[in-house]
């Protein structure tokens, strides 16, 4: 087959200077960590726990209870004990740390009877392919962390092009290179099985330019593929070309501007790793918990990508892959790729389905200070979402992340190119990052309070009810009494001595009417 | 010429007369103003304002009987929006009323309850659980951290803690 090469651009975007591109790290296998931890609150998704501490979970068992339908469950990577839910650390959380299980391994790795969701995924009509899809969990690899089932169902339209995003476009992440250079036939038969679940005519695989020895590999593998439907597209290596919207725009010509997605566009694009996982998960029934992960830095002795389990501490991979010098707390950790990769602070965090790389670096000799912003528009000159960074990052310093938002924060796709050129050295993808958080916030507390106001009149309507009721209640038996003596004095017939008691009584009162003194010593 | 003069002379007494009814007929809309103002308190239902709750205390603002500054849940940030909703001027929290803390949440130590319910009729947002002689307990997720179930206990068997649960409200 032969490669076509693209030259569609879109907006903006970095041409990077990459030294790893060429380079394809070695995948080494990892064993069962001693630990592993799931956070109950990442980016898209949040879990309630169903299990306690000191309870067994076997591998692929559900650890969190049944939500409203599209969300993704929470498995059980490995077998072993909850050791407790409490506070860990998180790469993705901005504070740090997110509730979390905490599971010790025992080791067996023994799967729960019910994780196998189905025998043969061919024999399943389309509708229980999708819900064994859901209840697989599989997270989408890339780095937006969807949920698959969630990106397949979010379609308006049916799909009718169906992309393989194996651009690595950003340095130092080297993940999805080794498994193209390693398992291209398993993402191949992962597209073809994605492909017809969700009815797509063509598949395009998509691969960056200046990587030929990867290219060479795909080119092999399918050949050995042959499919009419099935094309291999090199895209230009321009910054961030491996986005979503970015990588619509060049292989389809399709624009997508947020918060409009591909999906609505009959366009569904995958991640190369997410399609791997997809078809382990189809050729066998479990649920798949492995990825790959780049761990590398100037600070890393021997940088490799690790097949590792998901919920693995970070710690334990670095520990692989040795530290030149011992761990300080002046080394900086970033999760993602060097230009959008964002830090992280503890090395205990663990890695998730969407981590794709770690960066271990040496301590920074010559730290850039941050100066005043001079209004060059360089930074809007290069936003491959056609934003006015400058322009937000004004609002955002005068405290008002609201007005940012007006400008198109939500649209950001934090890829870092403004930090790049930015002669000023501001961060400002950390700033829309932060500000989002902010604004995310914002936005749940005034759920929170809207859900407080609501309770609180459901209640004060009830008080008010119940006091009605018993005012109600009180009339009713009122009314009940006086008709009760009125009828009493109407139908009992008059006692006998009737005129006799009248008599007595105007006697006694008239005898003291005439008791002299009475006014006085009464 | 003068023609024109009488229609319009009768066009704008007509358009003034319907306008002047219209206007006494629905009143300056008080109720959607306390509404706007509800939104922006943070509906702990606390009654620190003095008011039995925020709708209470919102309707108070709405009629200009009570000042901006009387919410310490929701501190400067409240005040700052309610200033600039209501083109008033940002005045320091009445700090005789209370503080401005962060989060809380009201946890009940269970094995000391006794079950007496005053709790319960306590909170202001139906956040305990329980009935009489059982143990009772908070709901988390729901706790607005108001602190008005702590008075009526009678054995002081509830706690205030950090609310790690929820996210952080402001």
């Amino acid at each position: 087959m032969k490669p076509q090469h693209l030259t569609n651009r879109f907006q903006g975007g970095l041409v990077v200077s990459d030294p790893t591109a060429t380079k394809v790290l070695p995948v080494i296998a990892t064993g069962l960590p001693t630990t592993v931890v799931l956070p109950l609150q990442t980016s898209h998704n949040s879990y309630t726990p169903n299990v306690d501490s000191g309870q067994a979970v076997l591998k692929g068992q559900r650890l969190d209870h049944l939500t409203p339908s599209g969300a993704s469950p929470l498995l059980a990577p490995t077998s072993g004990v909850i050791k407790s839910i409490a506070r860990y650390a998180c790469s993705q959380s901005p504070g740090g740390a997110v509730n979390s299980i905490i599971i010790d391994v025992d080791g067996e790795d023994n799967w729960h009877p019910d994780a196998q969701l189905f025998h043969d995924w061919h024999q399943l009509s389309r509708d229980s392919q999708l819900t064994a899809l859901q209840a697989s969990a599989l997270i989408g690899h890339g780095g937006g962390g969807f949920a698959l089932y969630r990106k397949l169902t979010s379609a308006t339209k049916p799909i009718k092009t169906l992309i393989v995003n194996a651009v690595e476009c950003e340095p130092m992440i080297n993940c999805d290179a080794a498994l193209l250079q390693t398992a291209a036939n398993d993402i191949i038969a992962g597209a073809f099985a994605l492909a017809s679940l969700c009815g797509a005519d063509n598949t395009v695989i998509a691969i960056e330019n200046g990587k030929q020895q990867i290219l060479q590999s795909l080119v092999e593998s399918l050949t050995d593929n042959t499919s009419n439907n099935m094309t291999l597209c090199v895209v230009p290596d321009i910054y961030p070309v491996g986005a979503e919207r970015q990588l619509v725009e060049v292989v389809c010509g399709v624009k997508v501007v947020a918060p409009d997605i591909p999906s609505r566009h009959g366009i569904l694009c995958c991640n190369a790793a997410t399609l791997a996982a997809f078809h382990s998960f189809v050729s066998t029934g479990y649920p798949s918990l492995r990825r790959l992960v780049t761990v590398a830095g100037s600070a890393i002795q021997k940088p490799a990508n690790f097949d590792a389990l998901i919920g693995t501490p970070i710690k334990d991979l670095v520990d692989i892959a040795g530290m030149h010098s011992p761990m300080t707390a002046e080394h900086s950790l970033t999760v993602g790729g060097s230009i959008c990769g964002t830090g992280f602070y503890d090395f205990n965090a663990p890695v998730l389905a969407n981590t794709n790389c770690i960066l271990v670096d040496k301590p920074d000799k010559n730290p850039v200070t941050e100066v005043a912003c001079i209004r060059c528009a360089r930074c809007s000159d290069v936003c491959p979402a056609e934003l006015l960074p400058q322009q937000m990052h004004r609002h955002i310093q005068a405290g008002k992340p609201e007005d940012a938002q007006a400008f198109g924060l939500d649209a950001c796709i934090e890829c870092g190119c403004c930090d790049q050129v930015c002669p000023s050295n501001i961060p400002l993808t950390a700033s829309f990052r932060d500000s989002r958080a902010t604004l995310r916030q914002r936005h749940q507390i005034e759920i929170a309070a809207n859900e407080s106001a609501r309770r609180y009149d459901m209640r004060q309507q009830r008080l008010e009810q119940k006091t009605l009721e018993k005012n109600r209640r009180l009339m009713e038996r009122k009314r009940a009494l006086q008709k009760q003596t009125a009828s009493t004095e109407q139908s009992s017939p008059q006692r006998p001595d009737a005129d006799a008691i009248k008599a007595a009584m105007m006697r006694s009162r008239q005898r003291k009417k005439n008791r002299p003194g009475n006014d006085s010593t009464g | 010429m003068i023609a024109a003069i009488v229609v319009f002379s009768v066009l704008a007494a007509g358009v003034g007369y319907a306008l002047g009814k219209l206007a006494s007929r629905l009143p300056a809309d008080a109720s959607s103003l306390a509404d706007q103002i509800n939104q922006l308190l943070p509906q702990t239902q606390c009654g620190q304002c003095q008011y039995p709750g925020c709708r209470p205390y919102a309707e108070a603002i709405a009629t200009a009987q009570a000042p901006i500054n009387q919410c310490p849940p929701g501190g400067e940030q409240t005040i700052h929006a309610l200033a600039d909703l209501l083109g008033r001027e940002v005045i320091a929290l009445d700090t005789e009323l209370g503080e401005c803390k962060p989060a809380q949440l009201a946890v009940i130590r269970e094995d000391e309850c006794i079950g007496c319910t005053l709790c319960i009729h306590a909170c202001p947002v139906d956040a305990i659980l329980g009935a009489s002689r059982m143990m009772h307990t908070v709901i988390a997720s729901e706790c607005t951290g108001c602190e008005l179930c702590l008075p009526p206990c009678p054995v002081d068997c509830i706690d205030l803690q950090a609310d790690t649960v929820n996210i952080q409200r402001a």
